[in-house]
């Protein structure tokens, strides 16, 4: 990947994760700061521009490692947690909602994946139930693995998950790691799925659905349990298409193979689409969405139709306690 | 739009002859001079200057924002040989300490730090030495997103050598010498402006104050109608007036909007 221009912060200039970055991309310049915030947090700067010449931020994350997910946000465990090493992501979602919380598209990367272990054993020890943690909330947790090498870190330091679970929540295909290691039982590779239409429209810069099915279906094979995560599940009506879509999906997946599914619509803080409706104002998905919600009109009726009748689609193929409505 | 600022004539001489721009206002403050769709604007030396002329600009140009805003001079660096083209990609404030990251990563053009100094600096380093960008790009980027707001210069002195400040026709080759690259950097900073969609929010506004001169909206009514507009827009290319009723009041219009619309 070249990446031009590469922001590190001071303190973390001769930190070996850095050094081990900058050896994996070409790059022009690199540009010293003393804090990330500087470079990724001033108001007036425009994420549509940074998306198509992204630079790269190297930082470190100093607290707030790990934090709760919402209530319904679960694949099956009663408390859930989120981390995030990378803030940002190379694809370009119509409906991503990193647009309405970032100033900034530039990827950020905190270096010290090691001061992420500590909380999360210490979470683990302390609680009785099964922990469930999140990665990828606020990036693509595989997408840009061969720049940050996270995952490989992790895999080597996975010891720290015992007793919790880990979900790698990802659209890209690049699984190299998973493939060539034996499957972890409590490490969840989950791929987001939608049309190939709503791909097409909707997920730029991502794999296909056939390419994404493929890859799910290789590390099936290899024993991995898999996420399947239909989360938002962008809606342009016309049911046969979505039916045809389940079909296309679960005929030849591992239905044993699959830990859990996921289904929620398209859903965010008003604050993010306003901030949406801003930077796409040509965009008529996300302008009717913004129109609905300000003028508080409950889309609930129209979301419970359609996780309805993806529910009764998805149920034709899997058991009801895989599912999960986010 | 474009605005160029420089801190002397000598600096702006080839603006004006690049784009054959003609003298606006002969004001005892600030010259600014400009064509269709470029503004230069003398600002003198410092950075107080510099960011008084960009406000000053703003304000001549019909308050626009997100116009594209060049800083362009000269500066001093260790080693760099006279003559050469930077593009600036971090400045520092030497009295404040205080940094701003212009965005760079747009450009093929070699980027390198600056330092903005109170006064004159002879004492080279490896950042360029200069008096104005701070105040420049402080008050550019209050109107304009931060990949609009540039910052370009060329070396006029080093430890080895300098121009004589004096000598308009070095300063005006020194620019001249490098007109392909400016050109080029105007180029492309026209090409990512077309991701700011403004335009559209401009337009909208307008439309607004046109079509309902006559008609009441409260401050919210005002919100809802504009962001049903956006969606209108978001869908066709022609606002069809008969969707309205000029007789009746902003929420009357609005509700037409919604039900045309089907929200
Ligand atoms: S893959 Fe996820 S994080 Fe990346 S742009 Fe799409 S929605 Fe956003």
């Amino acid at each position: 990947m070249n990446i031009d221009n590469v922001y590190i912060e001071k303190r973390v200039e001769n930190h070996s994760n850095t050094q081990k970055i900058l050896e994996r991309i070409k790059f022009q310049n690199i540009i010293i700061c003393n804090s990330y915030s500087e470079v990724f947090n001033p108001s007036n700067q425009n994420f549509r521009i940074q998306k198509k010449y992204p630079s790269l931020i190297l930082a470190k994350k100093e607290n707030s490692f790990i934090k709760e997910t919402p209530p319904d946000f679960t694949i099956g465990y009663k408390k859930n947690y989120y981390f995030s090493h990378m803030l940002n992501c190379p694809f370009d979602c119509k409906y991503c909602y990193l647009q309405g919380m970032f100033n900034s598209a530039n990827y950020l990367i905190f270096v010290n994946y090691e001061d992420f272990y500590n909380p999360i054993q210490t979470l683990i020890k302390k609680n009785k139930e099964k922990l469930c943690f999140f990665s990828g909330y606020d990036c693509d947790s595989l997408a840009l693995e061969n720049i940050t090498g996270f995952l490989e870190n992790l895999v080597n330091n996975f010891h720290i998950f015992d007793g919790g679970f880990l979900e790698l929540r990802s659209k890209s295909t690049n699984v190299k790691l998973l493939s060539a290691i034996k499957p972890i039982n409590n490490l969840i590779p989950a791929f987001s799925l939608n049309p190939q239409f709503i791909i097409k429209e909707f997920e730029s810069g991502t794999p296909n659905l056939v390419k994404r099915l493929s890859v799910i279906k290789s590390l099936q094979e290899k024993g991995w349990n898999i996420g399947v995560r239909f989360d938002p599940i962008i809606w342009l009506g016309d049911q046969s298409r979505y039916e045809f879509f389940f079909k296309e999906v679960f005929k030849d997946l591992d239905i044993r193979k699959i830990h859990s599914i996921t289904l929620g619509s398209f859903r965010m803080p008003t604050k993010y689409l306003k901030k949406l409706s801003k930077i796409r104002p040509s965009d008529s998905f996300i302008q009717s969405a913004y129109v609905q919600q300000s003028f508080r009109r409950s889309s609930k009726e129209l979301n419970n139709e359609v996780k309805s009748f993806c529910k009764k689609q998805i149920l034709k193929f899997v058991e009801k306690e895989k599912l999960f409505e986010n | 739009m474009i605005h160029f600022l420089v801190a002397t004539l000598s600096e702006g001489r080839p603006i004006i002859d690049f784009f054959d721009l003609k003298i606006s206002n002969n004001d005892s403050l600030f010259k600014v001079y400009h064509s269709a769709g470029i503004s230069l604007t003398i600002s003198g030396i410092g950075k107080i200057n510099s960011a008084m002329s960009v406000i000053k600009t703003f304000f001549d140009f019909n308050k626009q924002k997100n116009n594209i805003w060049i800083n362009l001079g000269l500066a001093g660096h260790k080693n760099h040989r006279i003559g050469d083209l930077f593009l600036v990609n971090k400045i520092k404030d030497s009295s404040s300490n205080k940094m701003y990251y212009p965005f760079v990563a747009h450009s093929k053009l070699k980027s390198i730090q600056c330092i903005t100094y109170e006064k004159e600096n002879l004492d080279y380093n490896e950042s360029l030495s200069e008096m104005e960008a701070s105040g420049f790009f402080y008050s550019a980027n209050k109107f304009s997103s931060l990949e609009l707001v540039q910052v370009l210069k060329i070396i006029s002195d080093n430890e080895k050598e300098s121009i004589n400040f004096n000598d308009k026709h070095k300063i005006y080759d020194l620019i001249f010498s490098n007109k392909k690259k400016i050109i080029n950097l105007c180029d492309s900073l026209h090409k990512i402006k077309e991701n700011i969609e403004d335009y559209n929010l401009q337009y909208i506004n307008k439309e607004f104050e046109e079509i309902f001169k006559g008609i009441k909206f409260s401050f919210t009514e005002k919100q809802q109608m504009k962001s049903l507009l956006k969606l209108y827009f978001a869908r066709y290319n022609f606002l069809k007036k008969d969707l309205f009723n000029y007789k009746e009041n902003g929420s009357f219009n609005i509700q037409m909007l919604k039900n045309f619309l089907r929200i």
